[in-house]
Order: C-alpha cells, then structure tokens, then sequence
C-alpha cells in the first residue's frame, strides 16, 4: 500500500510509464490510429467539410441526425469491439494445452473485458438509442424530442466517452476484471493500477450521457 | 448444400464436451433434465411461429393472385384465442416448472433420493466438506475426517455430499459440470450446496466467475470413488502426515498460480468457521464477534430508551421497568 502515498494530487497512478511504448502491438496500433487520423483530416480539409462537419452535424439537433451519428458511433466502436472479438478467439484456438497462444494472460484479460465494456455501453447501446432516437418522434408524430439541446449534448457526452475508451488502448492497461467488474476483483486491493480509471471513467460520461438522454 | 452445412455443424460441435447435458450426479441430471424440457416447451411456440412467418411472407405475396385478398379484415376469435392461449398455456406450463424445480433443485435442500430409484432418508447425514476458493487454488477440508486437500476432490459415490462454499479474497464459483450447477464462493460468506455423484470417474472441476490472473490455471479433478475407496483414500492421506493450522493456511492464501496437488492429514480445529468470519489472523477479530457486540450494544440502547420512556409514563412504575430492562439486556447465551 506504500505508493499510494506518493500519488500525484491530479493524476494519481497515471505517469509517463502509463504509456504502452514497449508493447510493438500497441505500438503499431497507434502508428495506424495517427497515420490514419492524419489522412482522414487531410481529406476532410482538401474537400473543405470542416465547415459543414460542424454546421450539419456537430452542432445539429435534429433527432434524425442525432439517431444517425449514434448508429455511426456504435459502429466505429464496434470494429473496436469485433477486432477484440477476433483477437480472443484467434488466442483461444491457438492456445491448448501447454501452448499460450500469442497473447500473454494479462493482455487477454484486458481485451476480453474491454470487449464486454465495449460491446455493451459502446455498441449496443448507441444502436438501440440511436434507433430510438430517429424512430420515436416519428412515430409519436412530434417535430422533435422534448430538449433538442440536451439531446445533442447527451449524444456528445456518449461520444466523448467512447472517445476516452480508445484513448485508454494507448494509456495505461484496461481492467482486467471482467466487464461485470465485482468488487472486490475491482477494488483497490485486487487491481491497483491505473486500469480501472481508464475503464470506469469513459463508462461515467457515457452513464450520464445516458441519463440526460433519458431526460429528454 | 444444406446437408453439408449439417455435417459441417455435426463435426464442430464434436469438439463440443456434452458433460453438461450427459452428467455423472443426480441433481445435474436433474438440471439436464429441465433444459431439454424447457427447450422443448419454447420450440412448441418457436417453430410454428417461425414456419408461419415465412408461409405468410410467401403465401401472400404481391405476385400470387391466388391467395385471398381481404383489407378489410379486422377480427377473428378464433385467432384471438389461439394467438392469446398458446403462449399462455405456455407460460403457465413454464411457470410452473421453474416454481417446483427452483424448490426441488435448490442447492441448500437436503438431497432426497440418491438416484431416481434410490430415496433417501429425511435425517440422512451426508458427508461434509469445505471448499474454500483462494487466489487461485481450491482448498477442500473434510471436517469430519480431520483432512485437507488442494486442488484435489475425492467423494464416494452415491453419498450425499454437503458443500460449505466460501473464497479468501475474491468472488469465485464452484462448479464440477458432472455433479451439480455452479454456486458463487463470496469471502465472508458462506454459501450451500447439496450433491450426490452416482458413477465412479475422473472429472473436471473449475471455477466459473473470472478471478483475475491465476483464473485460468484454476482448475482441480474430482475423483468420484467407491466407499471403501474413500475410506482407503482417507486413511493414507492421514498417515500422509502435514498439518493445516493457521500460520499454514496464511501462507497458502498468498496469490499463486497453478498449484500442485497437496494433502494435509490433519486440520486446525475450526479452521472454516475463521476463514468464514476472516480472522484466520492471529489477533484479528472475528465477524461474528463484532456482529454480536453490536448487537448486544443495540438491545441495551434500546432498553435504556424504553426505560426512559416507562419512567415517564405514570401508569408505569420505576422499579417494574428496571425489572424488564435487566431481562431483556442480559448477553443471550450461544
């Protein structure tokens, strides 16, 4: 328990070794992720969409543009999520007996508890709100949601969540607690490490994304 | 085509290990028996509606002008009935299913058959034995043998076995396929689980809620045995020698992966009991300890209270309040 006297008043156990760059998996993952990052505002700017990026659809609150970038959102993350799946059942296959696959056991426990973490909060749920969101006006025959704004805002607070998600690849290890998380599997005393923060922090502003959602 | 999908299906599900549905014990057997029934009950419902869907869809379609065409069709009893009975009948017919079975398959209710030929007495007494999930052994200790093990279970066949379930650390499940469902091992808690096996064998035992690191390696083998077997089997391994006291078990608790197999002829005297109420620790209080001096602490409060009150009411008098409040806050004895 001695280090949990030295934490940083604003960054706790997070520190520069929080950064994975000794993990060539991760690594290349990243290089990808900023290659592909770049290439994307690249064409964003050439074909000058900034502009209408942020007039039509960041700052829309039309429910149906709502629904639609919820349903894109889940399914950015759900190549996440799939990729994870993949990454599980290629191990799985490989490792019998006394063979240990490719992946090291602290490294699949991440991965099969960012899949549930991800598959639940950050795909199926924006599929089925942002079914809801398009649909339910339509069929109560209202213009709208009864708080555009908020509904907008609820929509960013899930997306920022999602963001922070795949943020947490590249810093710090995810939980390896399962996506259930029991106490006290998930307490400090079984897992001290940055892990739980960079797990349960994303699903907090996706928690109160969806609460303003409901309130809408 | 779709026999080869068939066949293709048939050879990946051969990797599939059936124990579930082809166990060793009665009360899996039992367990078995009511999924297949149940799944049986919910195909009566989904097959038809399946079928129908896709008859309908076809039938009527835009290009077959044989079928009839009525819009303006709006009600029909008989259809109402049908389309309400069914899945009511159903309901009823599941419902109570789950009621008797939850009751009859709960894992705290003494067993009362050893097999569906053989009943069981009501004051039977089955055999008892600890298992305790630690990070990431199982410990099993045999109380009325006086004998402990790690990572390895040896129970006589077609003998009714109690299992007092609890974990160290983190939340665990016990669960051997071939004798019973899973039960959760809380720490500082103590969970039931009543079992019998009927067929001499080797079988797999797990837990079955993710632990953390070790979880995988976390696995132990049931030995399913005859009686004399058993008795055979706890008399060598009391002449095996070791002793489980506490100094051992706190060592043993300690985080450790795939554990060797370990046989302890002899156990600490309520050990369990300690472990259950985590004061294993020399000097540590025990849960039960602290959960009855609140309570004794609660029962003189409010009995100072209603004293109080007593006084000053005038129909009441001092000295019988007094009376009362000496019995009620005497320590109630064990």
């Amino acid at each position: 328990m001695e280090n949990q006297t030295t934490l940083h008043p604003l960054l706790g156990r997070l520190s520069l070794d929080a950064i994975p760059y000794h993990e060539p998996i991760l690594v290349a993952t990243f290089t990808m992720v900023v290659l592909g990052g770049l290439a994307v505002m690249g064409a964003m700017t050439k074909y000058r969409l900034w502009g209408p990026l942020w007039r039509d659809w960041v700052t829309s609150i039309d429910h149906k543009k709502i629904g639609i970038m919820y349903m894109i959102l889940g399914l950015v993350m759900l190549l996440r999520g799939f990729a994870d799946a993949l990454m599980m059942r290629l191990q799985q296959a490989i490792a019998f007996g006394d063979q240990m696959g490719y992946l090291p056991p602290h490294h699949y426990d991440q991965i099969f508890t960012a899949h549930g973490v991800i598959m639940i909060f950050f795909v199926a749920m924006p599929f089925v709100t942002g079914l809801m969101n398009y649909v339910v006006p339509l069929q109560i025959g209202a213009r709208d949601v009864a708080f555009p704004f908020l509904n907008n805002f609820s929509f960013w607070m899930t997306a920022f969540g999602g963001g922070l998600t795949m943020v947490s690849l590249f810093v710090g290890e995810y939980a390896k607690t399962g996506w259930l998380a029991y106490p006290p599997l998930s307490g400090i005393l079984a897992s001290p490490d940055v892990a739980w923060t960079t797990t349960s922090g994303p699903c907090r502003w996706r928690g109160s994304g969806h609460f303003y959602q409901g309130s809408t | 085509m779709p026999i080869l999908l068939l066949l293709l299906a048939a050879v990946c599900l051969t990797g599939c290990n059936t124990v579930v549905m082809n166990p060793a014990g009665d009360v899996a057997s039992q367990q078995a028996h009511l999924v297949t029934i149940s799944t049986l009950l919910m195909l009566l419902i989904i097959v038809p509606v399946i079928a129908l869907t896709v008859l309908f869809a076809w039938r009527y379609r835009k290009g077959n002008t044989n079928a009839k065409y009525t819009p303006d069709w709006d009600h029909s009893t008989q259809l109402e009935l049908v389309i309400w009975g069914a899945p009511l009948m159903i309901i009823i017919v599941l419902g109570l299913l789950t009621w008797i079975s939850t009751h009859l398959l709960d894992p705290y209710r003494p067993l009362s058959r050893i097999d569906e030929k053989r009943p069981l007495a009501a004051d039977h007494k089955p055999l008892v034995v600890q298992v305790v999930a630690m990070d990431w052994k199982w410990l099993f200790i045999y109380p009325e043998q006086g004998i402990a093990t790690v990572n390895e279970l040896v129970t006589p066949i077609d003998t009714p076995i109690r299992f007092k379930i609890t974990a160290s650390s983190v939340m665990n499940s016990f669960y051997i396929p071939a004798l019973a469902g899973q039960i959760y091992a809380m720490p500082g808690m103590d969970t039931t689980l009543n079992a019998v096996l009927n067929k001499p064998g080797i079988y797999e035992g797990f837990s079955a809620n993710y632990s953390g690191a070790g979880f995988s390696h976390m696995r132990f083998k049931y030995h399913g045995v005859s009686t004399a077997d058993f008795d055979a089997w706890v008399a060598k391994t009391k002449a095996g020698g070791g002793n489980l006291n506490r100094a051992d078990y706190l060592a043993l608790e300690k985080p450790s992966e795939r554990e060797p197999v370990r046989r302890y002829g002899a156990v600490e005297n309520e050990l369990y009991t300690a472990i259950i109420n985590r004061c294993v620790e020399p000097g540590s209080t025990c849960a039960s300890q602290t959960m009855a001096d609140d309570a004794a602490r609660v029962r003189a409060v409010t009995a100072k209270k209603e004293m109080e009150a007593r006084i000053c009411t005038p129909s009441d008098t001092y000295a019988e309040a007094k009376q009362e409040v000496a019995l009620v806050s005497t320590p109630r004895k064990n």
